[in-house]
């Protein structure tokens, strides 16, 4: 009682030479994708004051980033629809728990959501992805390429353009079937259209026609295909600047992410026109730019329409392609009516429900969880507001740190330690007495200390309560690891941050 | 030092008038109330006694009183009750998020057997919107349950307009739709008349107002199809075999008869504790807030978010400086998980994890609300000064 009422070592020790973080080592790996305004990035290349996506489907800042030495397990979750994300095994993830209830499809869609620890989860629990929520109109934009001083001949073109159906459907044109010359001299934006999309290439030059008042150039077969230019080292310049160019480098501009749903429908129907593949059967888009395909997916998201996202090798010279199917029956309809195809599908069996949609989430459910042993850096974000982030598969919980130890440490000796805790009395308690015991130890002899040695000292704890005094010691042990990381670059031998089998030690009697 | 009692709602001490009124039911008048004999017949005469003093505490008959061994078994029989007694007209039942577990558990329970349960969402404050219910019933909807008032948080429902659309929706679709609350908070504390309330059931438990643990009762509107869930014997209507709990039965008649009387006095004395309580924690200490709604509320409950710290620490530090309060954080066998409630009305992960609850009773005083300000402040101002969380290490 007395180390609760008055704990002893509280606070920082701002130029400790060991800090150990226990708790909750909820990380990622380095190559998890993360959804932040206007691109998707890995965890590693995210810095703070980066927005990123919440669990609430709106941008929310990043304030702290987390790099944590780990070995450990790992647990690889493959979502279907979505793909997968690899967390440590504590993480908290958006959730369902339908497994219960394993054969009760309709019971599932009345199940509450939870943030569910990666351990927790199962095969045929529900993920559930959030609808990007943020929207914003944009009336017209400025056109922001001026004319070069030299330039005398070249044609006018307005000063503002409307961001109305023509615009967006030219844009999903040029993401698509696009290219852009900007070189001086050679300036030309020119479209790529097969010979049986002849519709597609008339609505370009109509939109052009309507929109810059331009002419084209220049239409010409070649092989299988027909190509179409228009000689504007301005317009091409403009195009390059909202869409990037080079096929596996374009994007979508943000303000265009955010635009009313209603209005991303001409931006779909100018996308899938050039890269995608509709029958009766079945929708497929194929594209080789990351960002434009994990862009894809949120505008599909917004338009509640259920696809499959796939990483593939394409054959040739790159490296990977994105395909994104669509199948299911009313999503297809909705994809027809926005490309303007008329499909005739006969109605499948009716199969039990694998995904579904609400006002504010996609749920989809988990395909396999695969565990592996990990050794290396893993990854956290601490997210204002949402307090979440979103990965390419699944919303993740950005939990903080339950404790954090101090050490310093001079002749391999503990000279002072502090701790700081976001913990129940249990583990201020024992935080507090394992400071004591290990003040002016010797590192090995502060790695003997035992979270029953702790509980010992105080007088012993509820079993209910010994979970937290195994905080302690782990935090005992991050600090010199740190420590030892720091000094020589190489942490303890066998250390695990978070030992399950500690646990069942603690339980076990 | 003394000690403050500030967790009424948990439950409360028996009033001695209470005890006094069932100490001869112990061993001196013990006879079997389904006995015809005189000892019987002296108890049943107590017992029934006692059902029109509860029964007058909510404008019910005695005779739609069904006696239980508390709040929980008069949810599971409202529930379950009425569920399976109506299976045949339809499968689907509405709720809210943030009931009692006695309610969600049950629930819970029912679509393993076939039923099909909406969970309302709440806004902000935990309020269930009448439209809301209204937009949830379908044509297989055969029961709603809204809280009368919830535990946690005090936001008290609207629930005689979630009665009316209810009757609309049943007087348009000629089918009875059957509206059950659990009223444990309420009754005896604030006014809570079933036909005012326009509710079919309604859960009470007895030691929530000064009456003896392990006894409750539901109320069952005339005309209520329900199955029994206990069998083996005829009392109660036949709708709970069991031989009835004589002195707690005795007991709650008497805290009955004691809450009709003093209830408005009641109000009148907790509510501006209360609302000093509010307002003085809210200006002393920073980043606190206020959970539930701000007016809507019972008149003992206070439901405060500290900021950095967890609300086990504080209820524990509470309690070594003698002041007994409540947390919506559990941090026990391994699990960290806030409450169901605070998550419903959206608090974070960290702002649910620093709940504490104070409910007020009829023995608060000013006095200890001045002390109970100035602990909680000492407390958070120590845990806020260990927390990983707060900003600056201060």
């Amino acid at each position: 009682m007395d180390h609760f009422m008055h704990p002893r070592n509280v606070g920082e020790i701002p130029d400790a030479d060991g800090v150990g973080q226990v708790g909750n080592p909820v990380c990622v790996l380095s190559d998890t994708l993360i959804y932040g305004n206007s691109d998707i990035k890995e965890i590693e290349r995210i810095a703070p004051g980066k927005r990123v996506l919440g669990h609430d489907g709106k941008y929310h800042e990043v304030s702290k980033t987390f790099i944590n030495n780990y070995a450990g397990k790992i647990f690889n979750i493959r979502v279907h629809n979505l793909g997968s994300s690899s967390t440590t095994p504590e993480h908290h993830i958006l959730a369902i728990k339908t497994s219960p209830y394993a054969h009760k499809f309709k019971a599932h869609k009345k199940l509450k959501p939870d943030w569910y620890r990666a351990e927790e989860l199962e095969k045929g629990d529900m993920i559930l992805y959030p609808i990007p929520k943020e929207t914003q109109d944009i009336d017209s934009i400025e056109f922001d390429v001026p004319k070069p001083k030299w330039d005398f001949k070249s044609r006018d073109l307005p000063d503002r353009v409307p961001v109305n159906a023509d615009f967006l459907r030219l844009a999903g044109y040029y993401l698509s079937e696009g290219y852009a010359r900007t070189q001086k001299c050679k300036g030309t934006l020119g479209f790529v259209f097969h010979e049986n999309e002849i519709a597609y290439l008339t609505d370009v030059i109509f939109i052009i026609k309507r929109l810059f008042g331009l002419e084209p150039s220049s239409i010409k077969n070649q092989h299988h295909a027909c190509v179409l230019e228009f000689y504007s080292a301005r317009l091409a310049r403009f195009f390059e600047k909202l869409f990037g160019k080079g096929a596996a480098n374009k994007s979508i501009t943000h303000w265009a992410m955010l635009l009313p749903v209603e209005k991303q429908k001409e931006l779909i129907c100018g996308l899938w026109r050039g890269d995608g593949y509709l029958n009766n059967k079945t929708s497929k888009f194929v594209t080789i730019s990351k960002q434009m395909a994990f862009q894809l997916r949120q505008l599909l998201l917004r338009q509640k329409m259920i696809f499959s996202f796939l990483t593939a090798k394409a054959h040739g010279m790159h490296e990977e392609s994105y395909l994104i199917y669509i199948k299911e029956d009313a999503s297809l309809k909705k994809l027809a009516g926005i490309v303007g195809d008329k499909i005739v599908r006969p109605p499948k069996m009716k199969s039990p429900i694998k995904s579904w949609f609400d006002d504010d989430y996609f749920y989809a459910p988990i395909r396999a969880i695969k565990l592996t042993d990990f050794k290396g850096k893993v990854y956290n974000l601490e997210v204002e507001g949402s307090h979440s982030y979103i990965s390419s598969a699944m919303a993740l919980h950005n939990c903080g740190d339950i404790m954090k130890m101090f050490i310093k440490v001079k002749d391999n000796i503990i000279t002072d330690v502090k701790f700081q805790t976001f913990g129940c009395g249990a583990a201020i308690a024992t935080s507090s007495m394992a400071t004591e015991m290990i003040k002016g130890k010797s590192l090995d002899e502060a790695l003997a200390l035992t979270n029953k040695a702790v509980a010992e000292s105080l007088g012993g704890l509820p079993a209910v309560k010994m979970h937290c005094s195994v905080l302690a010691e782990e935090a005992v042990q991050a600090a010199i690891n740190d420590y030892l990381i720091k000094t020589t670059g190489k942490g303890l031998p066998g250390y695990k941050p978070h030992d399950e089998s500690l646990h069942d030690e603690v339980h076990g009697h | 030092m003394k000690k403050i009692y500030l967790d009424y709602a948990a439950t409360t001490p028996v009033e001695p008038k209470v005890v006094e009124a069932m100490r001869p039911y112990h061993s001196e008048k013990f006879g079997n109330p389904s006995s015809i004999h005189s000892y019987g017949q002296e108890t049943r005469a107590a017992i029934e006694q006692a059902r029109e003093k509860v029964a007058r505490l909510i404008g019910a008959k005695p005779d739609e009183i069904v006696f239980t061994s508390g709040g929980t078994e008069a949810d599971n029989m409202a529930l379950e009750g009425v569920a399976f007694a109506n299976e045949t007209m339809g499968n689907h039942i509405i709720t809210s998020s943030i009931e009692h577990p006695a309610v969600l558990e049950c629930c819970r329970f029912l679509e393993t057997r076939g039923f099909s349960v909406t969970y309302l969402p709440v806004d902000e404050f935990g309020v269930v919107s009448p439209e809301s219910v209204r937009a949830a019933i379908t044509e297989k909807t055969i029961l709603v349950s809204i809280m009368h008032a919830n535990n946690e948080i005090g936001t008290i429902q609207p629930i005689a307009e979630i009665a009316k659309e209810i009757g609309v929706r049943s007087s348009e679709s000629g089918r009875k739709i059957y509206f059950h609350t659990d009223a444990v908070q309420t009754v005896g504390h604030i006014p809570a008349n079933v036909d005012e309330l326009g509710v079919d059931l309604l859960a009470v438990s007895a030691h929530k107002l000064y009456g003896p643990k392990g006894t409750g009762f539901l109320y069952v509107r005339k005309g209520t199809k329900l199955v029994s869930l206990i069998h083996g014997g005829s009392q109660e209507h036949n709708r709970r075999g069991s031989t009835e709990n004589l002195t707690g039965i005795v007991g709650f008649g008497a805290a009955a008869e004691i809450a009709a009387r003093e209830m408005g006095s009641e109000i009148k004395k907790m509510t501006p504790l209360r609302d000093k309580l509010i307002k003085d924690v809210l200006a002393k200490i920073p980043d606190t807030q206020l959970n539930g709604h701000p007016t809507l509320r019972l008149p003992n409950n206070v439901n405060f978010s500290i900021n950095f710290i967890e609300g086990e620490s504080i209820l524990l530090n509470l309690d070594l400086e003698g002041i007994a309060a409540s947390t919506g954080s559990a941090c026990s066998s391994g699990t960290f998980e806030p409450s169901h409630v605070l998550k419903a009305i959206g608090l974070s992960y960290q702002l649910a994890h620093g709940s504490i609850r104070f409910s007020l009773g009829k023995h608060t005083t000013e006095a200890e609300i001045d002390q109970v300000v100035e602990v909680l402040d000492k407390v958070v101002k120590k845990l806020r000064a260990m927390s990983p969380l707060v900003k600056g290490g201060k």
